[in-house]
């Protein structure tokens, strides 16, 4: 360490003196990280929420299906009913009725009430059948 | 503006570098040693948080001078006088003398303040001339004039104090 020499007017060997002095270290710089631990318990919040939320779901899901099973059984089979008594009304169809029907009128009956095609076994008999068949005696 | 990851490395790195210097700068005006270290606390965590430093063409300038904005800013609020007494260390002194780092930090508190400043801001601070022109908004001349008689000042106060623990070298040589 060289001498300072005080009574020297010359400034560099009293600045090379001062310069020795070092400036006493700063604390480090207190950033505001989240912790480790914190983290984690963040981390675990969110994995609870996610299951809640998953849990309810299931359940919300399975309550709702449980509720519409039998209505939904009812309508669908009233539905293919519906579908195997429906027939579908074309153009085609329409024009062949009219061209096989006496009468206009006929043909619209026709359109609006289609006849039952569904043959019945021939050791039966309808009932509408068997009574206009039916003599009734004066 | 948010700053992103390299502007906080960045910040990071003039905080290890310049920090030391940068503490005795605010406590060369606060007079305490730990309102400065706040200061200088505040001014970097505002300017990670601000991304301002980028804008800086003078990096190091510019920290400067935000410490010495929120230092006196400091003083302002505290409504006190420039006289300081300071209690705690603000050098590591070269082989431990201790009784040299007091008196040098005596010395330095009778400097006035405009002086106090230019000497610690080049001797250890290491700024140039005319940084601190700039940055104390004076000339580049007045910087330096102020400097000579800061330490014909110190020199003075620290050989006539009998605790100089190198008077008896002064004296001899």
């Amino acid at each position: 360490m060289p001498t300072p020499d005080f009574d020297d007017e010359r400034d560099d060997l009293f600045e090379a003196y001062l310069k020795q002095f070092r400036p006493l270290a700063v604390e480090p710089l207190q950033i505001k990280r989240p912790s480790r631990a914190l983290r984690r318990r963040f981390v675990l919040a969110m994995v609870g929420a996610v299951a809640a939320i998953s849990i309810v779901a299931v359940f919300f899901s399975h309550s709702r299906a449980g509720r519409t099973d039998k209505p939904e059984a009812v309508s669908s089979v009233v539905g293919v009913e519906r579908l195997a008594n429906t027939h579908s009304l074309t153009v085609r169809s329409a024009n062949a009725l009219l061209a096989a029907a006496p009468s206009f009128e006929a043909a619209v009956d026709e359109m609006a009430f289609p006849p039952q095609t569904s043959p019945l076994p021939k050791d039966q008999h309808s009932a509408l059948t068997v009574l206009s068949e039916e003599r009734i005696k004066p | 503006m948010q700053p992103n990851r390299g502007d906080a490395t960045e910040i990071e790195s003039l905080y290890r570098r310049y920090g030391p210097a940068l503490l005795l700068f605010a406590a060369a005006i606060t007079g305490e040693r730990g309102r400065a270290q706040d200061v200088v606390q505040q001014i970097f965590l505002r300017l990670i948080k601000d991304g301002n430093l980028r804008r800086a063409a003078d990096k190091k300038a510019y920290v400067f001078a935000c410490v010495r904005n929120e230092a006196l800013n400091e003083i302002k609020v505290l409504q006190r006088n420039t006289v300081l007494e300071p209690k705690d260390a603000w050098f590591n002194p070269p082989e431990r003398d201790y009784a040299a780092e007091l008196n040098l930090r005596r010395a330095l508190c009778t400097l006035p303040d405009d002086q106090r400043q230019v000497v610690v801001l080049h001797m250890w601070g290491e700024l140039t001339f005319s940084e601190i022109a700039s940055l104390l908004d004076i000339s580049s001349n007045t910087a330096a004039s102020r400097y000579r008689y800061a330490l014909a000042k110190l020199r003075e106060s620290m050989c006539g104090k009998s605790t100089c623990a190198k008077e008896d070298s002064c004296a001899n040589s």
